[in-house]
């Protein structure tokens, strides 16, 4: 007999991710992932100039505001055959390193580390214990015996004064939550210090940007930042230097408490190495370009297919010609009109909407596919398409993790183990130590080019009649993300973005496959139908986004002026 | 802890007036729209800060930081008819709502606060000005009830910037700034 668990969050945020599970045997048995807000947001740039397309984008979404932006100036770029300046590449670069960095520590601490750290069994926790403990596993100057009595006292806090806040809908005493108090401090302790950390990061990115959440800089052929390191009112050396204090204080909190602490979930949750694998085809594109012609990158690209991670078929450039070709969306299930797979310059938004309906179509998300395959992407396709090309920063902090894992466990984990939930979120610590390398790195790229003489940022562009195609792609925190422009006579006649979700909430293809979400669900354990945090926690790996086009507030009380229109 | 040199954090004007929504979704973009709205119409005083946040996440909190008073304006989805002005305090804000969290990105203005809260951020007041909207199809343009609601609420804010003594003053050429109302003239080849 199985169980049907929806889940179905109805509350103030219009635009949501639905899951429903069946449940056999205390085990998932099927799945189906749906998203039940329409995105047809892409249809507000049609007509519009190309050179201002990315100011729209940015407002696809809430927290991926720079990504949107970015990928939009580059395909606008890419179909006119624009190179940047190298100045241009380094400070986007820039960004999208912090904005990286600010995204990883805030999924792991403040959006998924509840999945496993029970708070409630902190005030029970010895506080020295906790210190010695932590010390014995990182350098970090942060983790004294005051540090864990002052985490320790916030939580007594809360659970004294019954304001439990967000705290009060997690699964607390849960089956499934399995680490010792102590450890739960730790976590805690530094889930508050992220705080701080995470700000540092987004700092960077609004002091490039000119402002955050929705920066200010770009322009279709470079950025808009006036460089003179005579000038107070431009990038200058004091500027330069303000942003390498801030990039030089977050990189020992990546490199000695987020990588240590996914490293030591990793090892203290086995089990979770050996559920919520799903596709096993991964995808990721090359980003950071290094040079003005964008043919050299410091973040690899590549295509493993069938579970082969021993090999990846390069993407050499970050629009590719083969992935050019190879990206289709399926309608099939999806509510939108058409069932023949579109490719996205010829890609349509039509809506159809039916009921949800298992078998037929059940979701606002199209099912993106790469030569008819589903494709798994984020962190852990980043991490497996640079491992298996032997990528020497990629290969540093892979091998790095697994030792550390394998030391805490006493048990030999191997690269193989991070197709998995745990492998998601170790991962996402081992790319983040990545961009906290390369954070310094180019902020030297591009105080070496300036200190040569180079101020360029721009290259203005020029829009041919007639009418011509680009994409432009991000290797974003979540994963591969492309927008994909048609420009008719200096105007958009076509705009579709293909978003990390879209491919990881992928519903069912034409073939029946299911999306990276739906199989990674298979056979994960559900002890208990009433509180399903295993099926939490193998979604919340993924890093889902999809809430947050639309904020809304949704009042539960009464306000406390009512102000009458006449 | 890393040693960061002190100055790191730039100050900020202590009062903070931020507009929340999806300018792309009509009345949810009801706050962005009046932040820009107050931006090109008012002189407003160095010690009050408009910002336009659009849909954040977590992220939120990094906004709240070093600030006494904020004032948040945003769209409404129940609570009244169309156009109505809404006031919340803080303390209402709080209140816990129910619901599981199953998106990562849910954590929103609720949490936002439970977080600043954890991070020990503490204010002098805060208030939330809402107004309840009527359509939230893709789109630039607001309904004509949002419209009218818009003008009270930033009369509202306009006395609390005056309470706490800002100097206010109504510019004689407002510069419009809504940037998604602009259509480029520029020709197609440059």
């Amino acid at each position: 007999m199985s169980t049907r668990i929806n889940i179905d969050p109805v509350t103030r945020i219009e635009g949501h991710l639905r899951i429903d599970v069946e449940v056999d045997n205390a085990s998932v048995s099927k799945a189906w992932a749906s998203c039940t807000m329409w995105r047809g947001i892409e249809n507000i740039v049609l007509g519009r100039d190309p050179r201002e397309a990315w100011l729209f984008t940015q407002r696809f979404c809430g927290v991926c505001t720079t990504v949107h932006a970015m990928a939009s100036v580059r395909a606008v770029e890419d179909a006119l055959r624009l190179q940047v300046p190298p100045n241009a590449q380094f400070i986007r670069n820039l960004i999208l390193i912090n904005h990286g960095l600010h995204d990883h520590i805030v999924h792991f601490y403040h959006l998924s580390a509840l999945d496993w750290v029970d708070i409630m069994t902190i005030p029970r926790a010895d506080p020295a214990k906790a210190a010695s403990l932590a010390q014995s596993l990182s350098d970090w100057t942060g983790n004294s015996v005051k540090e864990m009595k002052a985490a320790q006292d916030k939580v007594k806090g809360f659970a004294g004064s019954g304001q439990l806040g967000m705290f009060a809908t997690g699964y607390w005493g849960h089956p499934a939550m399995k680490l010792p108090p102590e450890v739960n401090l730790i976590a805690f302790a530094h889930y508050l210090q992220a705080f701080t950390y995470q700000r540092y990061a987004l700092q960077v990115v609004g002091m490039l940007g000119g402002k955050t959440p929705h920066i200010q800089n770009l322009a279709v052929g470079g950025v808009q930042n006036a460089i003179n390191l005579d000038s107070l009112a431009t990038l200058n050396m004091d500027r330069l230097y303000q942003l390498k204090y801030l990039t030089d204080s977050v990189v020992p909190f990546v490199q000695q408490v987020y990588f240590n602490d996914a490293c030591t979930l990793a090892a203290l949750y086995p089990e979770w190495m050996a559920y919520g694998a799903g596709v096993r085809n991964y995808l990721a594109v090359p980003d950071l370009p290094v040079n003005a012609q964008a043919s050299a990158f410091d973040l690899p690209g590549g295509v493993i297919v069938d579970g082969n991670i021993a090999y990846a078929k390069t993407l050499y450039t970050a629009a590719d010609t083969e992935f050019r070709h190879a990206v289709t969306e399926d309608l099939t299930h999806a509510w939108y009109k058409g069932n023949e797979p579109q490719h996205p310059w010829k890609g349509e938004t039509q809506p159809h909407y039916t009921d949800f309906e298992e078998n037929g179509k059940y979701s606002w998300v199209k099912a993106p596919r790469y030569d008819g395959r589903p494709m798994q992407v984020g962190p852990l396709s980043q991490v497996l398409v640079g491992y298996a090309q032997g990528h020497p920063l990629t290969k540093k902090w892979t091998d790095a993790a697994l030792d550390k894992i394998s030391t805490i466990s006493r048990r030999k984990v191997t690269v193989n183990d991070l197709q998995s939930t745990m492998g998601r979120h170790v991962a996402r610590a081992i790319r983040c130590a990545m961009l906290s390398e390369l954070a310094q790195k180019h902020w030297e790229y591009l105080v070496t080019n300036i200190s040569s003489g180079d101020c360029a940022v721009y290259n203005p562009p020029k829009f041919p009649d007639g009418e011509i195609e680009g994409v432009g792609t991000h290797e974003a925190p979540r994963g591969t993300l492309s927008h994909w422009v048609v420009i008719r006579n200096g105007r958009l006649s076509n705009y579709q973005a293909v978003v990390p979700t879209t491919w990881n909430a992928s519903p069912r293809d034409n073939r029946g496959a299911p999306g990276p979400y739906e199989s990674s669900l298979l056979g994960n354990p559900v002890a208990d139908s009433e509180k399903p945090l295993e099926v939490l926690r193998t979604v919340h790996s993924f890093d889902p986004c999809m809430a947050c086009a639309c904020h809304t507030y949704d009042p539960t009380g009464q306000p406390i002026a009512q102000v009458k229109v006449l | 802890m890393t040693p960061v040199p002190a100055n790191i954090e730039e100050p900020v004007a202590p009062l903070l007036i931020v507009g929340i929504g999806n300018i792309l979704l009509q009345d949810d973009g009801f706050g962005p729209q009046a932040i820009a709205k107050l931006q090109s119409e008012y002189e407003i005083g160095g010690e009050a800060e408009l910002l336009d946040v659009g849909t954040p996440a977590l992220d939120f909190v990094d906004y709240l930081v070093g600030r006494e008073t904020v004032i948040l304006l945003d769209a409404l989805s129940s609570g009244g008819e169309p156009g109505d002005v809404l006031i919340y305090e803080e303390e209402q804000l709080r209140r816990p709502l129910p619901g599981m969290r199953l998106s990562a990105h849910q954590p929103c203005l609720h949490e936002t606060l439970f977080a600043a809260e954890a991070s020990g951020l503490r204010f002098k007041q805060l208030r939330l000005i809402g107004v309840v909207g009527a359509t939230f199809e893709v789109g630039t343009e607001l309904s004509g009830s949002v419209r009218q609601g818009m003008s009270s609420a930033i009369d509202l804010v306009l006395e609390t910037l005056r309470l706490r003594g800002v100097r206010v003053r109504r510019r004689k050429d407002p510069s419009p700034n809504e940037w998604w109302n602009f259509r480029s003239e520029r020709p197609a080849s440059l």
